[in-house]
């Protein structure tokens, strides 16, 4: 990436970054009684306005206001690409595959379930042109061995045809969805390591470590909470990586710390100073919050642009989880403060 | 140029008669009618007409039920039918219960344009048809495009789809499906995030097709009377005579008087005097270069109908002194060719006075040698006209700055040396002697500020002296105590008290400082004017940057000769016509100009 380049993208993320939604916001939408309303402020008072601009607020659906919501974050990420090296452009394909990895989960559970409907429903049809295999085509998958011909010539294909069961009801999802995201990480840390260097390389392996090492802290704290898994399962279900956690510390947890404990050992680890004291509500909302520390650390104070645009995409998707939680809560009518509780800014 | 003369008229007709005369009245192109309430009084034996207006009633009504089912209510230009109370409540019963019906089925004010289109679109299936079917659903609604692309997806689909309209962001669409399977539809447009629209139970444009003949009809005839019924505010009754008195220009009361013929009615003529206790209305009357300069005067206040219209004053005086501030042979003529063709073709007022101003703008940009900022061009035809060296006013020149803003000074002292004359004629005819003799406006003040300016001029001009304890005493003394009893000896003259209101001590003391005020105020106003001398200085230094940066610019300076001159002339042009427009306003209205007039309206402007 020539160095005007560079500067235009990190320039620019930053500038998207400064239309965020401001907590003011957020709590502007938080006193709405409706979705509508929700809907009418985004149209009209937030960045969103363009992607919003032709929806008839007072009708529309709730889901089609996530949807659009979620596919203005893939124009915005589009948008800073044109920008980007296409050297670089394994790199940025990180988005993709972990979409395509939740569609090949979905399809299965639709399969699994014979709720067909719902897949297509949630599927995101605008990143056909980007993805690997043809997203449409698992709309018409109704075995396992329709799944594998559709995604047949690619690095899914291996790993999804090793869970393959005989008898639907004894498929592995679990070991299935973390091997597919063991692939994810592995995939990016590869690109990682061959095609950057230095402070650029070391920075973006902290963002995926981080993110792959809370996201075993989120996996082990469930496991244990919610369905009494034993220690050795737990060890095959994470990823084998470490950053702040070494394995003796990860063993540790798994091994001698009930879920609660867990939480008192996250917050005497190396990421105390990312944690939020202050509103303890659930394991995900913590490493959340973790993570969305670390990257408002990266996107200030960092000028390189592949590590601007990842931690500006990332804090994007966690903006967008905060409003689908805040239209989800008025749509069930959920008390403010408990919607606010989950919000991460 | 003047106020226009006007003779009262008192219009009479029997009961039979009196609503042809309304009809009259209301098409009149020449009366200013008076509400009754100011004519009739104990004294005179009048009563008003007083009927309870069901007609209006009826057009709210007839409104409400157009609005509802989206219907535009629009009276003919002539009555075709006549109804009875009892028709048109039968009829209003008739449609209310009809349309409510179709109100309620079309809810109009939840769909948008686009939804209407859709709607238009399924009305050729026919909606009645649609709903009459016993073994298929219908439905309809706005899809996002993203899940229209999602439809193919779809295996074994239970339905059919039919596209009605698009836009960027929703396809509208009708379903059928068979009843079997139209839950299980339904569940999956949902999901598709399908915004339904209720398919019309019947079809109101059939129904208002129907009823749209006599619904114009009665709507008609209601609306012309509740038309005639709100002009009987204007109507007394004295014994049996129905009577609308009003206000005629009088140069037009024969022309008035033969709107009445056929009709039984008797026209009479007065003097406006007859009526001391109603006040005639004001209709200025000015030839065409004046006319724009109405506007002027209206927007401070209308002159009463009594005074003195002050519109030709300030046409010359706005145009003298927008002249002398944007002095510029080439703009002016720019300005004359634009403000013309904008009031022809816009009727525009403020286009008519910029097109004038324009004219003196041209006539000071001559003599001031200015032609689009070019101070040379001009120098030969003076020297040729005035037989001078090189211009005959040349602004430029910093040995003539100071005579230019002296000439602005005096230009401002001899304006209001006329305001206070015109303020002396004004109170000379409504006999107001305190006005007249003791304000500052007044004799007082004219004899005093006139002395001060003739004895300024003649010491440093002329070279006599009258600023001598002789001359002072009589027009500066006096005048100061005149100006500081003024209230006690106006009382004096009407033969009242001349003990002031709130007593001697306050008296002495408001007016100490009122009379320092007055002295004040006359070197502040005077000063004020420098800002015509500034301006002209002004103008030729903007113009000044403008040549300088076309010889800077090289092959570009054609380009910013235009935008130079365009940019001048609107900043320019809009400063110093608000500004002249201050000068009219406060240093010279406030010393002559009173206004309070009533607008002259026709009787048919009310409708």
């Amino acid at each position: 990436m020539s160095n005007k380049a560079a500067g235009a993208l990190t320039a620019k993320a930053k500038a998207m970054f400064g239309k965020r939604i401001r907590p003011e916001d957020y709590q502007a939408m938080l006193q709405k009684k409706t979705v509508a309303e929700v809907a009418s402020y985004l149209k009209n008072d937030t960045y969103f306005n363009e992607v919003l601009a032709g929806i008839n607020e007072k009708s529309i659906h709730r889901g089609q206001l996530e949807a659009l919501i979620r596919q203005d974050l893939f124009q915005r990420f589009s948008s800073l690409m044109r920008y980007a090296n296409s050297s670089k452009g394994g790199f940025y394909r990180y988005g993709i595959i972990e979409n395509e990895i939740h569609q090949i989960l979905n399809c299965i559970r639709s399969f699994e379930s014979r709720d067909y409907m719902q897949f297509i429903e949630k599927m995101p049809t605008y990143l056909e042109l980007q993805t690997s295999f043809k997203i449409s085509d698992l709309a018409k998958v109704r075995t396992y061995d329709e799944l594998l011909d559709v995604i047949s010539h690619t690095d899914y294909a291996q790993i999804v045809r090793q869970f393959k069961p005989l008898h639907m009801e004894d498929f592995d999802f679990t070991g299935c969805e973390s091997a597919l995201r063991n692939y994810y990480f592995d995939t990016v840390l590869k690109i990682i390591e061959s095609d950057f260097s230095g402070k650029e390389k070391e920075d973006l392996r902290d963002i995926f470590l981080t993110q792959i090492e809370l996201e075993n802290i989120t996996k082990i704290y469930r496991l244990k909470k919610y369905f009494d898994t034993p220690s050795d399962r737990i060890k095959e279900l994470i990823s084998p990586v470490h950053l702040r956690f070494s394995k003796k510390d990860l063993d540790y947890i798994i091994d001698h710390c009930n879920a609660d404990e867990l939480f008192d050992y996250l917050a005497k680890s190396a990421y105390k100073n990312y944690t939020d004291n202050q509103r303890f509500i659930y394991i995900e909302y913590h490493t959340k919050k973790i993570n969305y520390n670390i990257n408002r650390k990266h996107l200030a104070f960092s000028n390189n642009p592949n590590i601007v645009l990842l931690s500006y995409m990332l804090l994007s998707e966690t903006e967008v989880q905060n409003i689908v939680d805040i239209i989800e809560g008025i749509r069930y009518r959920i008390a403010p403060e408990k919607i606010e509780r989950l919000l991460i800014y | 140029m003047s106020i226009t003369k006007m003779k009262l008229v008192s219009i009479s007709a029997s009961e039979g008669n009196y609503e042809e005369m309304l009809k009259r009245c209301e098409t009149s192109k020449y009366l200013h009618a008076e509400n009754a309430t100011s004519i009739v009084n104990e004294e005179n034996g009048g009563r008003l007409l007083s009927i309870e207006n069901i007609y209006s009633d009826y057009v709210n009504t007839l409104k409400n039920i157009g609005h509802s089912i989206g219907f535009e209510m629009k009276a003919k230009p002539t009555l075709e039918k006549t109804y009875t109370n009892e028709e048109i409540e039968t009829f209003l019963k008739n449609v209310e219960e009809q349309f409510k019906v179709v109100s309620d089925s079309v809810e109009s004010n939840s769909l948008t344009g686009d939804d209407e289109i859709a709607l238009e679109t399924l009305r050729l299936l026919d909606f009645t048809a649609m709903h009459d079917c016993h073994y298929i659903s219908f439905g309809m609604g706005r899809l996002p495009i993203e899940s229209v692309k999602k439809l193919n997806l779809i295996q074994d689909a239970k339905f059919i789809t039919a596209k009605l309209h698009q836009t960027s962001q929703y396809q509208w669409i009708v379903y059928a499906t068979s009843n079997t399977y139209a839950r299980e539809t339904k569940k999956m447009f949902d999901g598709l995030y399908l915004e339904e629209i209720k398919i019309p139970t019947i079809d109101s444009k059939k129904i208002i097709a129907q009823y749209e003949e006599e619904l114009t009809n009665v709507y008609t005839y209601c609306e012309e009377r509740n038309r005639l019924y709100s002009l009987h505010q204007y109507v007394s009754i004295f014994e049996d005579h129905y009577v609308v008195v009003g206000f005629v220009p009088e140069k037009d009361l024969d022309k008035f008087k033969t709107e009445f013929n056929g009709v039984d009615v008797s026209v009479d003529a007065h003097n406006t005097s007859d009526a001391p206790n109603l006040t005639p209305p004001t209709l200025l009357k000015n030839n065409w270069f004046f006319r724009p300069f109405e506007m002027f005067v209206t927007m401070y206040s209308l002159p009463a109908y009594r005074d003195m219209d002050p519109t030709v004053f300030v046409g010359i005086t706005y145009c003298f002194l927008f002249g002398i501030m944007f002095g510029d042979l080439g703009q002016g003529f720019l300005l004359l060719l634009g403000g013309l063709f904008l009031e022809w073709k816009s009727k525009n007022k403020l286009a008519g006075i910029v097109g004038r101003v324009g004219i003196t703008s041209m006539i000071f940009g001559f003599l001031f040698g200015s032609v689009f900022g070019n101070e040379e061009i001009l120098i030969p035809v003076h020297r040729g006209l005035f037989n001078v060296h090189e211009k005959l006013i040349n602004v430029m020149d910093g040995n003539f700055t100071m005579t230019l803003l002296i000439s602005a000074v005096v230009i401002g002292a001899v304006l209001i040396l006329i305001t206070m004359v015109m303020n002396m004629a004004m109170h000379l005819k409504h006999k107001d002697w305190g006005e007249l003799f003791f304000s500052q406006n007044g004799l007082a003040g004219f004899a005093f500020y006139g002395y001060l300016f003739v004895a300024i001029a003649g010491q440093f001009v002329f070279g006599f002296n009258i600023l001598t304890p002789m001359w002072m005493i009589p027009f500066i003394g006096l005048p100061i105590v005149l100006f500081f009893f003024k209230e006690p000896l106006s009382h004096l003259i009407q033969g009242k008290s001349i003990k002031p209101h709130g007593g001697w001590g306050n008296f002495v003391l408001e007016t100490f400082f009122e009379v320092f005020e007055i002295l004040l105020s006359f070197v502040t106003n005077s000063m004020s004017y420098l800002r015509v001398g500034g301006f002209v200085l002004s103008h030729a230094g903007m113009m000044l940057v403008v040549m300088t940066l076309v010889e800077m610019t090289g092959n570009a300076g054609p380009v910013v000769f235009v935008i130079g001159n365009l940019f001048v002339m609107a900043l320019e042009g809009l400063i110093v016509g608000i500004q002249t427009l201050r000068l009219e306003y406060y240093e010279m209205f406030s010393r002559y100009f009173e206004g309070g007039g009533k607008k002259f309206n026709l009787i048919s402007s009310d409708n």
